[in-house]
């Protein structure tokens, strides 16, 4: 499946809530998870086109800039990864989160004749 | 400043590198009645507005008052997310009764 992951890990619970709400307001992205790692650290999951992506990464970490002792503690994408990674690690589309796949995939048109 | 409505978000991957992370909204401006009016803009955004959500925009150099946006180049940006507007003791939106 074509479809790119990013991950943003923060400090706290605060920032990476900060950081997920501002990912899915900035591209067409969804949410499919997050991780808690100890010691603090919280990772959030985000599926979607992979410009969207970027740019929804991008948008959380400027975001967690706002939050008071926020910190971004690293972040990554992949453009494409390999199927097998969808059967171990939790990245994939649950079905909790379908109806917000459905709203952001394909390209409707809008308002046209 | 100005009423409008957010429409939808934009993407952009090349661009001014100053732009980075900026979130950009595309805001569909809104009258004195409620009724969306045929102008649209792009915006960018400092406090977390979503799609559907009514918010305050400022535009021309205004935009750049921000503290770090002074050197970005923008022209519009979304300054605030509107509560209630009431137009002649008529409430005219409520952002509660969108949540409804």
């Amino acid at each position: 499946m074509a479809i790119a992951v990013g991950m943003v890990e923060t400090l706290g619970f605060p920032a990476v809530v900060e950081a997920a709400d501002a990912m899915v307001k900035a591209a067409r992205v969804t949410l499919v998870g997050y991780e808690k790692i100890g010691s603090g650290r919280v990772t959030v999951i985000v599926r979607g086109d992979v410009s969207e992506v970027q740019a929804s990464v991008a948008a959380g970490i400027e975001n967690v800039k706002r939050v008071n002792g926020g910190q971004v503690l690293s972040t990554h994408i992949i453009a494409r990864p390999h199927e097998n990674l969808e059967y171990v690690l939790p990245i994939r589309y649950t079905e909790a989160v379908e109806a917000f796949r459905e709203s952001v995939s394909g390209i409707r048109p809008v308002n046209r004749p | 400043m100005q009423i409008a409505r957010v429409c939808g978000t934009i993407v952009s991957t090349q661009k001014e590198p100053s732009l980075q992370g900026v979130k950009f909204l595309l805001l569909q401006f809104v009258d004195e009645q409620g009724n969306p009016l045929p102008e649209f803009e792009v915006a960018a955004d400092s406090v977390g507005a979503g799609v559907d959500e009514w918010v305050l925009v400022s535009r021309g150099s205004a935009a750049r008052q921000n503290p770090g946006w002074e050197k970005r180049p923008l022209d519009a940006l979304v300054i605030g997310i509107i509560d209630t507007v009431s137009f002649n003791n008529h409430l005219l939106y409520s952002k509660r009764e969108q949540d409804r």
